[in-house]
């Protein structure tokens, strides 16, 4: 399938998930609304302990706010874009609908890349910048160009770990059926990234920089915007490890389309 | 105790996949591990004794609490009430000689017993032999009374919670809404006490405290006897006021849901 | 002579089956370690598929009709055996080979749940990259054969299931496809809706020549569109051919209800089994036609006993189809 028939194809499923999102306008108000909750109970939580105590080594209130905010709008964007691939997939195939999806002439990744677009991500992203954005002026912070670039493109990586994750659960569900329980797994686990990596010690912030870079989903691109880090090595180490992880992910998925077409669903 | 067929169902349903077994036992703990990491590294780098009133092994030990609790306290009465209605099965459920909290209780507790077996009880060994959780005998004994108290204060609270989806079509995002809420003001994700003053005064009058926070308190020794068995009174008047709500809101709304139809 | 579009041969599928526990020690032992057996759905099957031909596909649940049926659409590999369709292995060049086929699965929709089916349309459109003109035409077309120009304007949620399907038989055939599989296509249709389906894959098979494979527990869906069908059980082929030839070579009773003007307790006819009796005055013969001829039993009806009226069936498809099922299953269990 070449580029410009995939382009064409994403903004019309594009257009009518937002078809389908506007018929449902109380339930997408509704989820929007308990992302956004999810989204403030963190920064309130915090908030409530640097009233009590210093928080977290390192970081000031307002650091802490934008370091919030930066998780959201990782996973915001991942929600929006990809995430479904863990849950979608599983829904097909339960279904018996994945079926339908091999009878397309398309790139199966493809085509699934673009049936899995969510709205509410969108939600969870701006709730995350307008957190991050409240961060930076109490902390005075004025991140100049290239903090924004490093931000942005650390930001990309940080997605690119979600895809990645998202790609597995979905690898899994061709095997296994069921979906939940792989990403429960995950991300509970990638909860690790939830806090500054500075409060794990040596051995399991190696871990989470270099082997499982859950640093990656706002302890990278918070420090980069910050300009606490300026280590650009430590840049292109972290971007060339992700496209690594994403690319054998990718393959991950692509393997186990095979296998289900050949194990039989 | 009546209908108890549906007990060994939930048990059997909660071991029919075996992948959901294995994700909880691998998943859950990582996030308690998380917690105590974090207070750690507050607790160090604050240089503090006591915050919020808790020392760093009483933080942690909430936090065990709070996670043991979790997963036998936990109660999703209110959105299967809300599918039920939606999808159409409460008239099947009517038939049923069973009063519908019954019925609900019975698939809770099916599944509760699965829950003791794969995860509470390994838990407690683990937190009791290795990460230092202890407590008088006496406080563990109310905890425990406190925590069944809890339940079905939850329970209760969520069937009348419920009672909103005979109304309200959408029940899955506005439960969850509602667990998010009351999950932050029971002290889930913090200690009460670490809230602002004039913040946990006022829940001190909502049924919040008492879900997480005032049982985790009565096992960490906080309260004093008396004090634990005022909570334990508190947390019965409200199963009775939750109850008796439940009650009043079902009669009127089978009423409607009777004579009108859903 | 018609080329044959589809040629099968030798093909083999089998699959692990994990089984599921019963009872608890089971289910918790089953956390640890599955078993699983081994599965032969397809065996060794071959056959050709005419080109512009109506094939039936027969066979009881399980039977591995659909085994098949995804081999022949790309969507499973097989174990062992070649498929060659319009020119390509379906599974190798799947991206290509199935721009040229279409599929309705009775139970699976691709229609978009919330929205009208003409936004389904437009995406096929895309997928297929059908030429604007192209995809006009053929939709005009469609809609008016198939009557849905109000409804495509519907959100599919709120459609019946009857105009839910001629909507999916449109959205498959937008991009002109050579072959349609059709799985269930009249499953739980009402009569009307049923003529009306079959009325319309008649039409397509006929003016755009399109080659149509049809699994069907429906007779009539049968009786009325296949020229050729074949019967599937346990994953073997037991019968291919046409459904005048089915009748010939398995039909070996006629049935024959006789009304008498008296009360007849036990009526009795040479070669012939009494099968129902109604009530006193009427009987209901299995005339065994490899033993006698209707003519004779007709005959001896009149000469013994004092008719009224007699009434002559022919033994329908569905029992002819009911009997082979059972023959193979008698069969394969002797062999055992």
């Amino acid at each position: 399938m070449n580029f410009k028939r995939f382009i064409k194809l994403y903004f019309q499923n594009l257009s009518m998930e937002l078809s389908s999102v506007t018929t449902y306008r109380v339930a997408f108000f509704l989820n929007s609304l308990s992302l956004i909750i999810g989204a403030i109970t963190g920064p309130l939580a915090v908030l409530f302990i640097y009233n009590v105590s210093p928080g977290f080594n390192g970081w000031t209130f307002p650091e802490m706010l934008v370091f919030l905010g930066t998780i959201q709008i990782t996973f915001g964007l991942t929600h929006a874009l990809v995430l479904g691939f863990s849950w979608v997939t599983a829904d097909l195939i339960i279904n018996g609908r994945f079926d339908t999806v091999l009878l397309n002439p398309v790139n199966t990744l493809g085509y699934m890349l673009s049936r899995v677009i969510d709205f509410d991500g969108f939600v969870q992203m701006i709730t995350g910048l307008v957190i991050l954005i409240i961060g930076l002026f109490s902390s005075g912070y004025n991140p100049d160009f290239t903090n924004w670039l490093f931000f942005a493109f650390l930001v990309i990586d940080g997605f690119l770990l979600w895809f990645a994750f998202s790609l597995l659960i979905g690898s899994l569900c061709f095997k296994y059926e069921r979906s939940d329980e792989w990403f429960t797994i995950i991300f509970n686990l990638a909860k690790f990234g939830d806090y500054p990596l500075s409060i794990y010690g040596s051995l399991l912030s190696f871990v989470f920089t270099f082997i499982i870079p859950l640093g990656l989903i706002s302890y990278y691109p918070a420090n980069f915007l910050l300009g606490k880090l300026t280590d650009i090595g430590l840049f292109f180490e972290l971007t060339g490890l992700m496209l690594v992880i994403t690319f054998l992910a990718v393959k991950l998925y692509s393997k186990s389309l095979k296998n289900y077409s050949s194990a039989g669903g | 105790m009546k209908g108890y067929g549906f007990l060994i169902t939930g048990f059997k349903r909660y071991f029919a996949y075996k992948a959901q077994v294995l994700a909880k036992l691998i998943a859950s703990p990582a996030e308690l591990v998380i917690m105590i990491i974090v207070w750690m590294s507050i607790f160090n780098y604050s240089g503090l004794k006591e915050i919020g009133g808790f020392s760093l092994s009483e933080m942690i030990n909430y936090y065990i609490i709070i996670y043991i609790v979790g997963l036998i306290i936990s109660d999703k009465s209110d959105t299967r009430l809300g599918s039920n209605i939606q999808y159409g099965y409460l008239a099947m459920r009517l038939l049923n000689p069973l009063q519908i909290y019954q019925l609900y209780l019975n698939d809770e507790f099916g599944e509760k017993l699965g829950i003791l077996f794969t995860q509470l009880i390994p838990v407690v060994i683990i937190s009791v032999l290795f990460l230092g959780l202890n407590s008088s005998l006496i406080n563990a004994l109310l905890f425990v009374i406190s925590g069944v108290l809890a339940y079905f204060m939850i329970f209760f609270f969520n069937m009348t919670f419920g009672l909103l989806y005979f109304k309200v079509k959408e029940y899955r995002y506005t439960s969850r809404i509602k667990n998010m809420i009351s999950g932050f003001l029971s002290g889930k994700i913090l200690p009460l006490s670490v809230f602002p003053l004039w913040l946990s005064e006022v829940i001190k009058f909502l049924p919040f405290n008492y879900f997480f926070y005032a049982p985790a308190n009565i096992f960490l020794g906080k309260y004093s006897l008396g004090v634990s068995l005022i909570t334990l009174l508190i947390q019965f008047s409200w199963i009775i006021l939750f109850y008796a709500l439940f009650k009043i809101g079902w009669f009127k709304a089978l009423k409607e849901f009777e004579g009108v139809g859903i | 002579m018609p080329e044959n579009i589809i040629t099968v041969s030798d093909l083999n599928k089998s699959f692990k089956k994990f089984e599921r526990s019963v009872g608890l020690i089971s289910a918790l032992k089953s956390v640890f370690k599955r078993n699983y057996i081994t599965v032969n759905a397809v065996n060794n099957v071959s056959f050709e598929v005419k080109k512009g031909e109506i094939l039936g596909y027969l066979g009881p649940n399980g039977a591995g009709k659909s085994t098949v049926i995804k081999m022949l659409t790309g969507i499973l590999y097989p174990s062992s055996g070649e498929i060659n369709s319009l020119g390509f292995i379906p599974w190798k060049d799947r991206e290509k080979y199935v721009a040229n086929i279409g599929a309705v699965f009775g139970q699976k929709s691709i229609l978009w749940h919330d929205l009208p089916a003409i936004d389904t349309f437009n995406l096929q459109k895309t997928i297929y990259e059908i030429p604007d003109d192209e995809f006009n035409k053929r939709l005009n077309e469609m809609t008016e054969l198939l009557n849905v120009r109000d409804i495509s304007k519907t959100p599919v949620r709120n459609l019946s299931l009857g105009e839910r399907m001629r909507c999916e038989f449109i959205a498959s055939m937008l991009h002109n496809p050579k072959i349609i599989f059709l799985d269930e296509p009249t499953i739980g249709l009402d009569v009307v809706a049923k003529e009306k389906i079959r009325g319309f894959i008649k039409k397509v098979n006929k003016e755009y020549g399109t080659t149509v494979i049809l699994t069907t527990h429906d007779i009539g869906d049968v009786e009325e569109l296949c020229d050729r069908i074949i019967i599937i059980d346990k994953g073997i082929h037991i019968y291919a051919g046409s459904l005048l030839d089915l009748k010939k070579k398995y039909v070996n009773h006629r049935l024959l209800k006789v009304e008498f003007n008296n009360e007849v307790k036990k009526p009795h006819l040479k070669h012939c089994e009494l099968i129902e009796k109604p009530d006193e005055y009427t009987a209901l013969f299995k005339v065994n036609i490899t033993k006698t001829g209707m003519t004779n039993a007709v005959k001896e009806a009149f000469t013994k006993y004092n008719v009224y009226d007699i009434d002559i069936k022919e033994q329908s498809v569905e029992s002819i189809i009911r009997q082979i099922y059972e023959e193979t299953t008698k069969k394969l269990s002797d062999v055992k």
